[in-house]
């Protein structure tokens, strides 16, 4: 027979010889690796396994891609021999039930205690609701090869028994991917008027899972007091391996207990010293098995197994889980389980897929989960501006020079809080037509949660800063779910997370960012391209924002060579700007060369002194010796135009152009709101006005050196400082010549008007008040109402600072 | 005794030609789909199969012309399969002749009788079950073409499972 075998079984096709292979367990496997070379490189081959689970649908399929062929057929060798011979009670941890009636937690169901039990909240018919029961395996993960639950009978009653008709077993990985489901039915008749009957339920393959979940279906049980149906169970258990290296106090004891039972059923006839080496046998066996399984499961996982149960790679494992995953159902979803942040996080980072689930939700309620309306509206907030927000206020207090100190910085963020509350509103809704439809949105306690995280992907929050604000926002901490579960209609839902939270929570970040003062907070590089918006023609695009600060200074002004073309009589343009060269040129020259040059009195429209600003102004040293000079030569008292000159520099201008980019963001924001023109004044003017509080409190000078120095000296108010201060502002902000005429017109009306005495002399720190609370806060006000009354749309008035 | 029922003409691999009733031939997918292509008309030729396994498969076929078996509990828990499938199917694949299990399995892959592949299989699996290595080459006639020193290299990586397990 056997000389006949011309065909053997190496030349049977690979798909056959999968079919047959997948016929055997992993010890045969392992036998027939050892026949010969054919059968040794046929199961190294990468598609092995993964062929071997499709023909052997009774296999757990394992994550093979990390390990050896001879890793896979150990790993299950090992869980054959666990399986088979050690399964025993998995310590759980209980998370959750679907309802509950009065004081009878799903707790109860995992001690010992028979009067002790869970109980679903009552239905009017046997089968108006399902109720689950979710569970954690304790400190890991296992493999679960049956469960057993034992419902709830009462002495007392009349109807003893409480069960379900049809169980459906679930496990996986988190609530939202419970990728095994079995579903099995109770065997009523048999339970009936047995006390103490446990129904045990083994499943068609052993299960990796960290989860369980038990949907309990169809009602039995009615309490007489209430004629109403009741699912009460008084225990439930999971049987198989646990997955754990077995060094904590809990598993050993476990294991001992485990050990003493089976040697009282298998071996009570041997006598105490056999039977204490029996134990110690028995208890390296297992745990040499338990540590190897646990060893492959983890580098099966691809990680350490000390990190195996570490936060982020368990949330990793399940994001991927996630999005493989197609119809999944997120309602009823617990804030509490992990996963679900990782599944809602997931979602928040991708709109598509929100807007999917979404869709899906709408069909079945009209209202949005906890976590889901938590990401609704977390999309909805606009990030971009408040991470931008919140570190221009950063910069802007550090540039007042103030330290650590506690109620300064209390009253910042007080302010700040108020800026947040009328100026940050939320986008465009998303997904408009869906929510209409939904009514309802849950009040959650976790936003402090994905809010911060959201608000790191705009602003670089270092690690331990983050852990401080997501410590002390978690202002529900202590009693998460009353505070959780509220369901409230969406417009209040809005105006809270937009009147309460957000700014609470700017309110905290910029507390804690204050108190840093050694840290750095900075905007993520990508969100600093200010999006590049039309603009009205009157604006310039003219300027390279990357040589802004040299070429602003080198850029002929149009309507400068236009006056001097009339004036000179010129007629070729080139030839004027020639000449506004040289003229600047020889301004400067003159300058340099004399000390002395008075510029007392001097008004811009004069063509010399003109010059000699502009260069002044963008040579900063030269300034300062000239103003230092002056300050010598003047005996004390500076005039208008000098004290101007003094004071300029102190100005931090890219604080002030940074705020106002920000307040150009936030008007027009409110303008994309799509609100009716008078709503659009009244929200223009509050943010005016708000801006005007924050320049005045707030918008102080740099330090100036040597202040005390600076004290016996004499300034006066100049009429023209309406122009020296627009004018710098140019190198940062993208306006047109003609904006600055108009602005500085404006200013002057107004400073005219407003001030009635020009020539007033002033000490240093009047001055300096002056420049700030007059100055800089007018000014600054005047700037931007002329700005955002001209342009629609501004924000790209500011150039890369 | 023809009741309408259609018959279908198989041509084997020598050129012999079957007659057998469409519903019986059409356990094939294969020749199932060619019918459908082609129509009962014209001869199905069978070109791999030699027509004494045909013969054999066309009686599985007949048997199970009505009913699909139920699929067979992978792993194996036994080597002795009339314990678990049908009794019948059971003595069907009890084939002394390797080779000639072997061809049905080829067959019913080409043919693409599912539950025949399944059977023939998990006949295979329980000459293979419960063996050592030894007896498995004994069984399948297949040489041993290890060196002394690759044997001794796998036995190692074997013994790391049996320590766990001891």
């Amino acid at each position: 027979m056997e000389r006949e075998n011309k065909i053997i079984l190496s030349d049977i096709a690979d798909d056959c010889l999968f079919r047959i292979l997948s016929n055997l367990n992993f010890q045969e496997l392992q036998t027939l690796r050892q026949v010969n070379k054919r059968f040794q490189k046929f199961m190294s081959q990468n598609e092995f396994w993964k062929i071997y689970y499709y023909y052997n649908k009774n296999c757990i399929q394992i994550n093979y891609k990390h390990l050896s062929l001879l890793e896979v057929l150990n790993y299950y060798y090992i869980l054959d021999v666990l399986m088979k011979n050690y399964t025993r009670e998995l310590r759980l941890e209980s998370l959750y039930s679907s309802s509950q009636d009065n004081q009878q937690n799903i707790f109860e169901t995992l001690n010992d205690n028979q009067s002790l039990f869970w109980s679903s909240a009552s239905t009017e018919g046997a089968d108006d609701r399902d109720e689950f029961l979710l569970y954690k395996i304790d400190d890991g993960q296992g493999f679960i090869s049956s469960f057993s639950i034992k419902f709830f009978y009462a002495h007392y009653l009349q109807t003893k028994l409480f069960p379900a008709k049809r169980i459906r077993f679930e496990a996986g990985f988190s609530s939202q991917y419970l990728a095994y489901s079995e579903d099995f039915s109770c065997n009523l008749n048999f339970q009936q008027g047995v006390q103490d009957y446990e129904a045990t339920f083994t499943l068609k393959k052993p299960v990796l899972a960290q989860v369980i979940k038990i949907t309990l279906s169809g009602r039995v049980g009615i309490q007489e007091t209430d004629n109403r149906y009741y699912i009460a169970v008084e225990r439930f258990r999971v049987l198989g391996v646990q997955i754990s290296n077995l060094d904590s106090n809990e598993d050993q004891n476990d294991l001992n207990q485990y050990i003493q039972q089976q040697i009282k059923q298998k071996y009570n006839n041997k006598d105490e010293s056999q039977k204490e080496e029996l134990s110690q046998q028995l208890n390296k066996k297992i745990c040499n098995l338990t540590r190897s399984l646990a060893q492959l499961v983890s580098k099966s996982q691809s990680i350490e197994f000390n990190k195996l149960f570490n936060k982020r790679v368990i949330q990793e494992q399940e994001s991927k889980l996630f999005l493989e995953t197609q119809d999944l159902n997120l309602f009823n979803q617990l804030p509490e389980l992990r996963a679900n942040f990782v599944a809602y996080e997931l979602i928040m980072k991708e709109p598509l897929l929100m807007k999917k689930y979404l869709e899906t939700c709408v069909i079945y309620t009209y209202q949005l989960s906890e976590l889901e309306s938590l990401v609704v509206i977390i999309q909805k907030i606009n990030f971009n501006l408040l991470a931008k927000a919140v570190v221009v206020m950063v910069e802007f207090y550090r540039d007042f020079d103030a330290t650590g100190d506690e109620t300064k910085i209390e009253n910042f963020s007080k302010k700040f809080f108020q800026f947040i509350t009328f100026t940050v509103k939320f986008n465009q809704l998303p997904y408009e037509q869906i929510l209409q439809q939904v009514e309802y949105f849950s009040n959650s306690g976790f936003y402090y949660y994905l809010f911060i995280e959201k608000l790191t992907e705009f602003i670089d929050i270092p690690q331990e800063l983050k852990m401080q604000i997501i410590e002390q926002t978690n202002f529900n901490h202590n009693n998460k779910k009353s505070e959780s579960l509220q369901c409230i209609n969406k417009r209040p839902m809005l105006n809270y997370i937009q009147n309460k939270l957000i700014p609470i929570y700017c309110f905290i970040c910029l507390k804690i960012f204050l108190k840093n003062t050694q840290t750095n907070i900075t905007l993520k590089n990508q969100f600093l391209n200010y999006k590049q918006v039309e603009v009205k023609e009157a604006i310039k695009q003219s300027m390279c924002s990357q040589q802004m600060d040299i070429e602003q200074a080198e850029t002929t002004n149009q309507k400068k060579i236009i006056h001097l073309m009339l004036e000179k009589n010129i007629n070729s343009e080139s030839e004027a700007k020639k000449l506004d060269e040289e003229m600047k040129k020889q301004a400067l020259e003159t300058f340099l060369d004399n000390k002395g040059v008075d510029l007392i009195n001097q008004q811009p429209a004069l063509r010399q002194n003109y010059y000699i600003f502009e260069t002044l102004i963008n040579n900063p040293d030269q300034l300062n010796l000239y103003v230092h000079s002056r300050l010598n030569e003047k005996q004390n008292v500076l005039n208008g135009f000098e004290s101007i000159c003094f004071f300029i520099q102190y100005i931090n201008y890219k604080l002030i152009i940074k705020f106002l980019g920000l307040a150009f963001d936030l008007a027009n924001q409110s303008q994309q709101q799509k609100i009716s023109p008078q709503e659009l004044i009244n929200e223009k003017k509050n943010i005016y006005r708000l801006i005007q509080l924050f320049f005045q409190d707030h918008l102080k000078l740099k330090s100036i050196e040597n202040q005390e120095k600076y004290k016996q000296f004499m300034f006066t108010k100049s009429t023209s400082a309406y122009y020296l201060f627009i004018k710098p502002l140019q190198n940062y902000l993208k306006i047109s010549d003609e904006d600055v005429e108009i602005i500085a017109e404006s200013l002057k009306q107004n400073l005219l008007t407003g001030l009635r005495v020009d020539q007033k002399i002033l000490s240093f720190n009047g001055y300096k008040t002056f420049v700030e609370q007059y100055l800089l806060g007018q000014q600054v006000m005047q700037i931007f109402k002329h700005l955002m009354e001209k342009y629609e749309i501004l924000p790209s008035i500011i150039s890369e600072l | 005794m023809d009741k309408g029922s259609t018959k279908v003409k198989l041509l084997s691999l020598e050129g012999d030609i079957i007659e057998v009733d469409e519903e019986v031939a059409k356990k094939s997918q294969l020749i199932k789909n060619m019918i459908e292509d082609t129509g009962t008309e014209d001869d199905v030729p069978i070109p791999n199969v030699k027509k004494e396994i045909l013969l054999k498969i066309l009686e599985y076929c007949e048997k199970h012309k009505n009913d699909n078996p139920p699929e067979i509990e992978k792993p194996l828990t036994t080597s002795n399969l009339s314990e678990l499938v049908d009794p019948y199917d059971a003595k069907f694949i009890d084939i002394e002749n390797l080779e000639q299990l072997f061809e049905i399995i080829l067959a019913a892959n080409y043919l693409d009788i599912k539950s025949l592949l399944d059977l023939a299989c998990a006949k295979v699996a329980t000459l293979i079950k419960n063996k050592t290595p030894d007896e498995i080459r004994k069984t399948f006639n297949i040489p041993n073409d290890f060196t002394p020193e690759e044997e001794a290299q796998i036995r190692e990586e074997n013994k790391w499972a049996e320590e766990a397990t001891s």
